[in-house]
Formats: C-alpha cells, sequence, structure tokens
C-alpha cells in the first residue's frame, strides 16, 4: 500500500503530541528511516510542508498573500486582517503584501485556495457585468 | 434638449448608483494535469461533487464538472476545448450545477448537450436555465401511465403499447431498425401536442444529417429539439448530452405538456462514461465499466413520469435504444437498462433478413404497461394478437418438418402468415390509430383470409386508400373517442365488403 506523503505528516504529527523531547526525536528517527526504506527520502521538503499546513490548520493560523494598488497605513493593513480573521474563523494572519496597480484600489487577499476580492478593479468588473446583463 | 441629456445622464447615475460594491469571495484551484478532457485540479476545497467550475483560459473562461473529490485533488471533465487548458491555469468553483438554456425557443432548433446552437440559424435567446441534473419526480406526484403515446407503426401500437410516461427500450444489433423506429415515433406525434426531443449520442454526423433533412421534410422539426453529441465530440459532451435532452423535456413537463424524449443510444453513452472513469482512475468493474453504471442510466430514466393533475399532468416518455453485440441482451448495459425500463421492444435480425421490417420479435418484446395505454378500439381488435404472432412463430418452426397438419394448426398459420404481412410497414409510414384499428379489425374478423399472402400488402394500402376516401367521419370517430360501438363496426364491416367487391385478387 502506498501511503502519502500527507498521511505520513499527519501520523508523526498525532503521534508527537504530548510526548517527551526523546520519544519525539525517536519518532522522527523512525519516521526517516521508513522514508529511506521506501527510497522517499527526496519527498522531505513536501513532508515539511504538509506539516506545516496542518499546523497551521490545528493553531488556526493562516498565511496569505494581500496584493494592495499602493502602499498602505499599519491601520488599513490591520483593517484588513481583521476582516479575513472575520470571515475566515483564523486567530492570526500571517501575511505579505504585493503591490499591483493594476488592480486599481483596495485588496485581493489570497489564502489556501481562496480569493476575497475586494478590489476596485473587481467592482468594476462586476458592475459592467450586472448592466450588461 | 437640454431635457433629453439631462434625463440620459440621470438615468446612467441612477443606473450606476444603485450598484452596491460587494467583496466577493472564490473558492480556487489550479489545474495539475489535463488529458482527454479530463484535468486533475489541486485546491477547489469547498467543490461539491457535479458542480460546474470555470477554467481561465487565453481564449475566455472553459466550463468542467468537478466528478472526483479526493483528497489532495478534484477530478473534472471538461466541456469545451481543454486544450486551451494550461497546466498551473486557475479554476474556479461556481457553485451552481451544470445548466442547460430551456424554453419553447430551442424547438425547431439543433442544439449541442451546453445548449448552443449548432444549426447555422443564429444564437438562441433563452432565458430559462435548468440544471441537467435533477432528482427525479417523487411517488406523490406520479399517476399511472393509462394515456397512449401512438407510435404509427402497427406491430407496436398493436402488441408492445407505449403510455405517456413510459420508458421503453428499443433493443437489438445494429443496422436493424432502432433509429427507424424512434423517428417513426418522433414523425406521427404531429398533431398529437407533443413535444419531441431527439439525444443522438456518439452518432455519426451523416446519420444525423439525413434524420434531421426527414424530420424537417415531414414537418416533425416544428415540435422537436435535437441535441447533438456527434461521434467526434469529446466523451465529457456524450456523458451530459441525455441529461441535457432531460431537462430541456423537464422545462414542458412543468408547463404541463406531454414530451417524448429519445436516447439514441445509450450504450455509446455508457462507453463515453466508462472512458471518463477510466481517465479519472475510478475502479474498472465488470466489462471496465465503473460500479455506478446503473445509477448513469436509472437517474436519467427515473425523470420520465407522467404527474397527476395537481402537478400539472405533464409527462416524459423515454424511448432509450441500446445497441447489442451480435444479439447478445444478456450483456451487462443491455440487461441494466431492460431492467430499468417499462418494456423493451427487441429488434431480431432472423426476422430482418426474412423482410419482415420493423423486425419486432413478438415473443421477446413487452410492455410493462400493457393495454393500460391502448385505446379501447384497438384494445378490442388487437387483444390476441401477441399471442397468435408468437403461436405462428411457432408453428412455422414445427411445419417445416413437413409433417401432416390438422385444420386447426393450418387455419392458424395462414392467418399467422397475413399477420406477419400486415406488421410489414415501410420506413417514415406511419398510420393513424383509426386505421390500425380497421386493418386489425379485418384480420381478426376473418376478411384478410380468402386475400393471398402476397398480396396482403397491397390489399391494406388500397383498403386504407378507400376508408380515408368513403368513411372518413367514421375514422376520424374511432380517433376521437376510442372505442368501437356496433354501429362503428357495423359501418366498418359495409365498407370492407364494398372495398373486397372491387377487387379482383381474391381467391
Amino acid at each position: 500500500m502506498t501511503v502519502s506523503i500527507k498521511s505520513y505528516a499527519r501520523a508523526i504529527l498525532e503521534a508527537s503530541e504530548n510526548q517527551t523531547k526523546d520519544k519525539k526525536i525517536s519518532l522522527v528517527n523512525n519516521l526517516l528511516a521508513e522514508m529511506a526504506n521506501k527510497n522517499i527520502l527526496s519527498q522531505a521538503p513536501r513532508l515539511i510542508a504538509e506539516l506545516e499546513k496542518l499546523s497551521d490548520v490545528k493553531e488556526k493560523i493562516i498565511r496569505a498573500e494581500i496584493k494592495i494598488a499602493r502602499q498602505l497605513t499599519k491601520k488599513s493593513l490591520d483593517e484588513i486582517v481583521n476582516y479575513i480573521i472575520k470571515q475566515t474563523g483564523a486567530e492570526q494572519v500571517i501575511f505579505e503584501t504585493t503591490i499591483d496597480e493594476t488592480i486599481g484600489g483596495g485588496f485581493i487577499a489570497y489564502f489556501k485556495d481562496t480569493i476575497i476580492d475586494a478590489s476596485l478593479n473587481g467592482s468594476v468588473k462586476e458592475l459592467a457585468n450586472q448592466i450588461g446583463r | 434638449m437640454s431635457n433629453t441629456k439631462d434625463f440620459i445622464v440621470e438615468q446612467i447615475k441612477e443606473r450606476i448608483g444603485a450598484f452596491e460594491p460587494t467583496v466577493k469571495e472564490k473558492n480556487i484551484g489550479h489545474v495539475l494535469k489535463v488529458s482527454d478532457g479530463i484535468a486533475v485540479v489541486s485546491g477547489l476545497s469547498n467543490v461539491r461533487m457535479s458542480e460546474m467550475i470555470e477554467f481561465k483560459t487565453k481564449t475566455g473562461p472553459v466550463r468542467g464538472v468537478a466528478l472526483n473529490l479526493e483528497e489532495d485533488s478534484v477530478g473534472a471533465i471538461v466541456l469545451g476545448n481543454y486544450e486551451a487548458i494550461v497546466e498551473g491555469a486557475e479554476v474556479t468553483a461556481t457553485g451552481r450545477i451544470l445548466e442547460v438554456p430551456v424554453g419553447e425557443n430551442l424547438i425547431g432548433r439543433v442544439v449541442n448537450p451546453l445548449g448552443e446552437a449548432v444549426d447555422g440559424k443564429g444564437d438562441l435567446l433563452a432565458e430559462v436555465f435548468y440544471p441537467i441534473e435533477k432528482i427525479a419526480p417523487g411517488v406523490i406526484t406520479r399517476q399511472s401511465v393509462t394515456k397512449p403515446l401512438q407510435t404509427g407503426i402497427k406491430a407496436i401500437d398493436s402488441m408492445i403499447p407505449i403510455g405517456r410516461g413510459q420508458r421503453e427500450l428499443i433493443i437489438g444489433d445494429r443496422q436493424l431498425g432502432k433509429t427507424a423506429i424512434a423517428i417513426d415515433t418522433i414523425i406521427n406525434q404531429k398533431g398529437q401536442d407533443v413535444i419531441c426531443v431527439y439525444v443522438a449520442i456518439g452518432q455519426k454526423e451523416s446519420k444525423i444529417a439525413s434524420i434531421l433533412a426527414k424530420l424537417q421534410e415531414t414537418g416533425a422539426m416544428e415540435y422537436t429539439i435535437v441535441v447533438l453529441a456527434g461521434a467526434s465530440a469529446p466523451a465529457p459532451q456524450l456523458y451530459i448530452a441525455p441529461y441535457a435532452g432531460c431537462a430541456m423535456a423537464e422545462y414542458f413537463l412543468d408547463k404541463g405538456k406531454d414530451v417524448l424524449v429519445v436516447y439514441d443510444d445509450l450504450s455509446k453513452h455508457a462507453v463515453s462514461y466508462r472512458e471518463i472513469a477510466l481517465l479519472l482512475r475510478r475502479p474498472p468493474g465488470r466489462e471496465a465499466y465503473p460500479g455506478d453504471v446503473f445509477y448513469l442510466h436509472s437517474r436519467l430514466l427515473e425523470r420520465s413520469c407522467r404527474l397527476n393533475d395537481d402537478h400539472g399532468g405533464g409527462s416524459i416518455t423515454a424511448l432509450p435504444i441500446i445497441e447489442t453485440q451480435a444479439g447478445d441482451v444478456a450483456a451487462y448495459i443491455p440487461t441494466n437498462v431492460i431492467s430499468i425500463t417499462d418494456g423493451q421492444i427487441y429488434l431480431e435480425p432472423d426476422l430482418f433478413y426474412q423482410g419482415n421490417r420493423p423486425a419486432i420479435n413478438a415473443g421477446l418484446s413487452v410492455s410493462r404497461v400493457g393495454s393500460a395505454a391502448q385505446i379501447k378500439a384497438m384494445k378490442k381488435v388487437a387483444g390476441k394478437i401477441r399471442l397468435e404472432a408468437a403461436q405462428y412463430r411457432e408453428l412455422a418452426a414445427f411445419a417445416q418438418f413437413g409433417s401432416d397438419l390438422d385444420e386447426d394448426t393450418k387455419k392458424k398459420l395462414e392467418r399467422g402468415k397475413r399477420l406477419y404481412e400486415v406488421f410489414k410497414q415501410g420506413q417514415y409510414e406511419p398510420i393513424p390509430v383509426s386505421e390500425q384499428v380497421i386493418i386489425f379489425w379485418s384480420l381478426t374478423n376473418g376478411q384478410m383470409d380468402n386475400v393471398p399472402v402476397d398480396k396482403i400488402q397491397q390489399f391494406e394500402l388500397e383498403l386504407r386508400q378507400f376508408l380515408r376516401s368513403n368513411i372518413s367521419e367514421t375514422l376520424e370517430e374511432i380517433a376521437k373517442k376510442g372505442e368501437l360501438s356496433e354501429k362503428i363496426e357495423q359501418e366498418i364491416m359495409e365498407a370492407v365488403n364494398d372495398f373486397k367487391a372491387s377487387i379482383d385478387y381474391l381467391v
């Protein structure tokens, strides 16, 4: 039976919960030995990425990319973050901002497989859609 | 002038001012791989089964349907040009089931399974859209099938009557006239207040072109919609075609109308689904079909129904077609569809090559609705015909040994020969039910016993012409009331005797 990397990540995370440091080291060693046996050690970066994802889900952390038209004040960015927290029920939002003037104004947030489009460009497109109907 | 300008400006301001910008949240994914009309997409964690998705391409959005929801990915069928989709392309969930345009505008048109016109008569201006997948009407909304749907084919209307709301399978090998029966039935619906939907699944476009020409020539396109998924269409289009056709029929059902849907054919539909399922890496079962191939057809055919008067009283009659390989009706798909439908019309190669057309095998063909879907007049004259036809075939096989036969057997054989001659009927020549009643009346009352077997078809043709020109009112009365009173029988007898007196080939 093939075990997915996601399953390995979930298993190690569940098994090492509430364990001592030594036990955790032993579990990690066992996992790496198993992966070496199956010749899938090259998948280690994917395993780390999966561990980060699972950990984020457990701790209700969202990693977002926020696209804005121009540099915003800290207050404005906090408002955007609070909006995302309110919409998603997350406890923490770790974000990176990118400047994209083509969105006109407002912001577009990308996280997991979701897009929140609060941009001026998006609103204009929606207006055009409504008038065109 | 100034007032007009002010009014226009005011209108523009009002229209734009009424717009309330909203923050849009979209569930997205990215294409991992695309092949043969199938795409595997990452993300889309909130997408639901059978939900419509949109692929972003350089040439505009391409629609698809999510079919496989897996732990890390979503398998989807692509309903457009999948070659335009590139790896990594953004995919958006729409939150809606795939919909097709429906309505009166579609009548007389040829559309593809997405409801786009393919007949070169311009775009369709449909305002109403129906989802292609819908749960079939429940038991409370239905009523039993009692109203006949005349096919105009003597062998069917007499022995295997079809009712409005019934599902009658047409099954047989290739080139035995399955489509011809369905097309004749459509042609015969002229003036019967029945809307027809012909769904071509994986058929050669040349065949469809000739069917279209015939439907146009006979005026049947005035009440017919053709849904075309030709042999060159990708498997996803073949897969959705019958559901799209059914959705178009459901619009008229909701309006309380009677609809006839022909699915030509469900064997190719099952093959297209097998192709999709294998590409989506679903586990293959018998004949490599996926495990839910029964549900594929049962959920489609259950949507055929006759609603009760509280729910509009409309009906959808389904004529699914199944092509068998070397007469093997016990194969996987044929047995599935036989068990789903309310009867089957089995076309037999031996009968076909003996010149009996339509080549309907009276023994293996059955209508589970039975005489409930026949007018009283037909019930009266054709009650025992099915039994006589089956008995004749058995006796005919026995008589080949050349042994001496008793008078009764000889009589049955002679009657049987004439019966099979009466069953012979040309393609695209449906016969009105009132004329059929008189033909069967003549046969069962011995009026054809002194007509030579090789003259039966001539006799029948001339008799029908005679009836139309001499007792047209009686014919109308039979069609209208559906009954055969003593008075009408007397008129028929007189007319048949008059006709027989005018011909010279009686023995």
